[in-house]
């Protein structure tokens, strides 16, 4: 799991949870303000069923009236949104605003004492929300029981409910980016030493370190011990291994050296096809053998060496030039130094191990080069994009067949016999280039041959990787 | 507005009361109705209503803001909700 991932997913959780709660919460405060205007709605209702009750009085034939009219204009207006009614023994008395309409009531007893109605039908179709009292009146106005009922139109509370949940709706979405975003910073800095693990890691991966190392948090310190444990192991393992392989080599020098002898006495003894025969053997167990040491050797040189790539090109030139193949070409080198068009100043180009070998190694490349070709080698030396140390050696000769290419880079195997020397050259430049971690490639590039050599790149301790 | 709502106080006292028992005759239309058709025409917010017997029948007279700020007055036959009269002060 990546790092980028892990955050996002924490991060996507915390912000649905955070929605989720917020938006719970306005639910939840949408309730209570609807149970509070409920409440202050109820209040008024009483308010107004104290007041028409205060106002009834005995018209001179017996009946009840009310003796003033109610302070409230929408008791005056049909369908005005706030309704009275009073059920006597002698008939119903409605406020004007019903109009037309008649409350439909549920008997009550006078224990009842004041009960809310809610959301009962009101003369247009909307909800209600009413009080309902059973009261029995004082001997001057009959002595009888009478039901009072106060009832407004719900729409008003539904609107402000409504309205106060508008009003809510930007804090909370402002609450909600707030909290995201100090998740996610906190995220940020929680994760944030995950981020160096991963930098170490590819440090190490890169060779610019060779553990992880301490100062890290002490949730993921036991595993970069853990880890630093297991590159040790794995380290002297290797180590082990190399020395392993190459006293194996130089444990078989001797016996190689005997068994020639031996060949030599069958050669004496008359017997000089099996000597021959034996011979070739030896040869190319010689070779593994050579092999194997070299590339012990190099691979135990190049662990802090680094050698100047333009110096050791040229110093190998220089020399070859002087020899009799090499006087009759045109030499044509050409470096990429790195960084050439930046400002700064860039340190020369350091390849991975010994200028010994560097100098053996190329020396190889160059001399088969001037070999075959006719009249020009070209040799150039560049920074790959992932900061390895490539070296070209391009002839114009007539290039090696392909099956020579196959055995060479496949099994290591020599050339053909004729040109044995050219296939123990290519074999003893590409053991070195193996030894010290790097490559060796050859192709046909009609005209002639491009060898390309590729070096991991030397980084002296403290310096910081080049950029790419 | 105010001498509106003190227009609105001052009607007759049962004129509800005539309007019920008239409607529980079945000789008007519920006042939900009448609404409704002045609504389709002239939408608006009522502000005072009349209920009057005239011509053997009975009128609703009503009293209505409308949208462009014009008070209008509305008859209307309070049997079949067919307007009569509209009054408006033109432009």
């Amino acid at each position: 799991m990546t790092r980028a991932s892990l955050r996002l997913r924490l991060a996507l959780a915390g912000a649905i949870a955070i929605c989720l709660g917020l938006a719970l919460a306005g639910w939840g405060l949408m309730l209570l303000f609807s149970a509070h205007v409920e409440r202050r709605a109820v209040g008024e209702l009483e308010t107004h069923l104290d007041q028409v009750l205060g106002a009834l009085a005995q018209s001179p034939d017996g009946a009840l009236t009310l003796d003033n009219q109610l302070a409230d204009p929408r008791f005056q207006q049909p369908y005005g949104g706030l309704y009275w009614q009073i059920e006597t023994r002698r008939g119903i008395l409605r406020s004007r605003s019903l109009w037309d309409w008649q409350l439909p009531l549920p008997a009550l007893s006078p224990t009842d004492g004041l009960v809310v109605l809610d959301n009962f039908a009101a003369p247009d179709g909307r909800r209600l929300l009413g009080v309902e009292r059973r009261v029995v009146l004082p001997p001057s106005l009959g002595g009888e029981g009478v039901t009072l009922v106060l009832a407004m139109d719900r729409t008003a509370l539904s609107k402000a409910t409504r309205a106060f949940g508008e009003d809510l709706l930007p804090y909370l979405a402002l609450l909600a980016v707030a909290l995201i975003a100090a998740g996610w910073l906190q995220l940020s800095i929680g994760l944030r030493p995950l981020g160096e693990l991963a930098r170490r890691l590819t440090a190490i991966r890169t060779g610019d370190a060779s553990r992880l190392g301490g100062n890290l948090p002490r949730e993921v310190r036991p595993l970069a011990t853990d880890f630093d444990a297991l590159l040790t192991e794995r380290e002297t393992q290797m180590q082990a291994a190399r020395q392993r392989a190459g006293d194996l080599a130089h444990g078989l020098k001797t016996p190689l050296q005997a068994l020639l002898g031996e060949s030599q006495r069958l050669r004496q003894a008359g017997q000089a096809p099996i000597a021959q025969s034996i011979d070739q053997i030896v040869d190319r167990m010689r070779e593994h053998v050579d092999r194997e040491l070299t590339r012990t050797r190099v691979a135990s040189r190049a662990g802090a060496a680094g050698s100047d790539v333009t110096a050791v090109i040229a110093q190998v030139v220089d020399v070859i030039e002087r020899t009799p193949t090499g006087a009759r070409l045109d030499w044509d080198i050409s470096i990429a130094e790195p960084g050439k068009p930046g400002p700064i100043a860039s340190p020369p180009m350091q390849a991975a191990l010994d200028p010994a070998d560097l100098a053996e190694a190329l020396g190889t490349l160059l001399e088969n080069a001037a070999r075959y070709a006719h009249r020009r080698v070209g040799v150039s030396a560049r920074i790959t994009p992932t900061g390895a140390i490539e070296i070209e050696a391009r002839d114009d000769g007539p290039g090696l067949p392909e099956s020579a290419l196959t055995d060479l880079l496949d099994r290591g195997a020599r050339l053909d016999q004729q040109s044995r020397n050219t296939g123990l050259g290519l074999a003893i430049c590409r053991d070195i280039t193996e030894g010290a971690g790097g490559s060796l490639m050859l192709e046909n590039t009609h005209p002639g041959l491009c060898a390309r050599l590729t070096l991991p790149a030397a980084r002296p301790p403290g310096q910081a990787r080049r950029p790419d | 507005m105010i001498g509106l709502l003190a227009a609105t106080v001052g009607h007759a006292d049962d004129d509800h009361a005539r309007a019920r028992e008239a409607l529980e005759r079945g000789e008007v239309l519920p006042l939900t109705d009448i609404l409704a058709r002045v609504r389709e025409e002239y939408p608006g917010h009522v502000l005072e209503t009349e209920f009057d017997a005239e011509d053997g029948g009975y009128r609703y007279e009503l009293e209505l803001l409308d949208e462009n700020g014009y008070v209008l007055e509305i008859e209307l036959d309070a049997a079949t909700a067919e307007i009569l009269e509209v009054e408006r002060e033109d432009d």
